[in-house]
């Protein structure tokens, strides 16, 4: 149970009456949607309250610099499950309807998309189209440089630029794996 | 075995572009052997990269791999414009996303893992539940569960939260619980399984169930025994705690409890942060409480302990000790 105790927790109040108004109209502006602007700025208020206590703002600038950094990041979270959700349910809608998928299959396609939308998320475009395309639709060099309108080597050089970024993904993951087992 | 370089992932990852298509020449793929066979080292990038090609089948097995392709690279692309379009270059670490997300999750629960489940339910909700076979299951809240029943096996798979189980009699499928740190068989039984944190606990009330953890620790609990694990690791028993069964009832029961554990716990079916004032952490609670209803059972709180209750802006609720 995450459940800290010792956070003096009453600078949160004080940042929430301070600070509440001027986030709500931040995130609107952002996200055009005045429900979801609630949601987020309370949630990026709460966020606060589990920070650990050595956290204080020197300024009310540093405040809302923070503020806005959580509400960023909570606002990529919100667009990213929108998004995945989208391709996951355009996928679907692609199987033929007398082949409707079990919800096993269904469960481990938004997997895989959310896995791979991951791994992509910091190639350059060209690359991670040339990567989608030779490994997921399974096409040649030669089909995916036609596609793309480039040279077979460049599509090489994209799929292996795609691949080091899944492989370092990987490799940070299997790190994180091992120092949490040896800390146990 | 130490991690393999930056080099030899890069190396990893240019043989697999290379060999990929299955277009290439013999004497590329008679060179890529025996850089493989040089070094464990490529052997292990070798390995990731397998791990990472097989992620991509099953988006490979979809009726249709270009639609596919296309709307994943759509959502990618629109994703990072509306990252661009916020300003700055977001540092991910530290903040948010690769944040706590444990606790983020207790009221946040991913739709996303929502949608993957069979079944789930949202924080503050709990359900019961008839498989085919007759097993009871209960789940409490925020949980997510998959179900996979074949000609052979049994299987529950729990991806988030907590669940219960009556286990009906089948002695051709064995019934197994998948959990993120390792495999749970009944034998004939009723249990319960929470994942919190980064630990099952198990707790049985009837009958037995073997554990077996990812790293092949296993273990075997009888009736009225609890115990904690992960992938590496199981803690030594202890007795179970049988009030903890009200979940069900959506009743928290306590007896001898700190009020630190009675917030604790009411904190993970309250869609919200409630926080408590140090000098009041320790106080001894009884009495049985309404898990679903926070607002009823801080309320019954101040009424047997000298504590007051005060909602500081909406989701964050504060236990302080009464001032007269």
């Amino acid at each position: 149970m995450s459940f800290t105790q010792s956070v003096d927790h009453s600078n949160v109040q004080v940042l929430y009456s301070e600070h509440q108004n001027w986030l709500k109209s931040w995130l609107y502006q952002r996200l055009g949607n005045s429900a979801e602007a609630a949601d987020l700025t309370q949630d990026t208020f709460v966020r606060l309250l589990v920070l650990p206590s050595s956290r204080h703002f020197s300024s009310s600038e540093q405040a809302r610099g923070y503020l806005r950094a959580t509400a960023k990041n909570l606002c990529i979270d919100l667009w990213r499950r929108k998004e995945i959700e989208q391709a996951w349910q355009d996928t679907l809608a692609s199987y033929p309807e007398e082949t409707v998928p079990s919800a096993e299959r269904q469960a481990a396609v938004l997997e895989a998309l959310e896995e791979i939308n991951q791994m992509l998320s910091n190639l350059p475009p060209k690359a991670a189209k040339a990567f989608l395309l030779a490994v997921v639709c399974q096409m040649t060099d030669a089909e995916t440089a036609i596609e793309l309108g480039v040279s077979d080597r460049m599509v090489r050089k994209y799929v292996a630029k795609a691949m080091l970024a899944c492989l370092k993904l990987q490799a940070s993951q299997t790190a994180r794996e091992l120092i949490a087992e040896s800390a146990h | 075995m130490a991690e393999p370089s930056h080099q030899t992932l890069e190396e990893a990852a240019e043989w697999f572009a290379l060999l990929r298509d299955g277009q290439a020449a013999n004497a590329h793929h008679i060179a890529w052997r025996k850089w493989l066979e040089a070094k464990t080292e490529n052997q292990l990038a070798w390995q990731y990269v397998e791990k990472i090609s097989h992620r991509f089948e099953t988006l490979q097995q979809t009726p249709n791999p270009q639609t596919t392709a296309k709307n994943l690279y759509t959502a990618n692309q629109r994703l990072r414009q509306r990252r661009r379009m916020l300003g700055g270059l977001l540092s991910l670490a530290g903040i948010g996303l690769l944040g706590p997300l444990s606790w983020n999750r207790k009221w946040l629960p991913d739709p996303i893992m929502a949608l993957a489940a069979d079944f789930s339910t949202r924080v503050g909700q709990q359900k019961q539940i008839t498989l085919d076979d007759g097993s009871q299951l209960w789940l409490n809240t925020s949980t997510a569960i998959k179900v996979n029943y074949t000609s052979q096996q049994r299987h529950i798979t729990l991806l988030h939260g907590e669940i219960y189980i009556t286990t009906a009699k089948d002695p051709t499928r064995a019934f197994i619980v998948d959990t993120p740190h390792g495999h749970l068989t009944a034998l004939g039984t009723q249990f319960n399984v929470m994942y919190d944190d980064d630990e099952i606990e198990l707790a049985v009330y009837e009958g037995a169930v073997a554990v077996q953890t990812q790293h092949h620790q296993k273990a075997e609990l009888q009736a009225g025994e609890r115990s904690r694990f992960n992938a590496g690791q199981i803690q030594t028993t202890e007795p179970v705690i049988t009030a903890r069964q009200a979940w069900r009832e959506g009743l928290l029961i306590a007896e001898d409890m700190t009020l630190h554990e009675l917030i604790s716990e009411l904190n993970r079916y309250h869609y919200g942060y409630i926080t408590l004032a140090d000098e009041i952490a320790q106080l001894k609670v009884y009495g049985s409480f309404p898990v679903n209803e926070t607002e009823r059972a801080l309320g019954m709180l101040t009424r047997v302990l000298s504590v007051q209750v005060r909602q500081v802006f909406p989701g964050w609720i504060r236990v302080e000790p009464l001032k007269s």
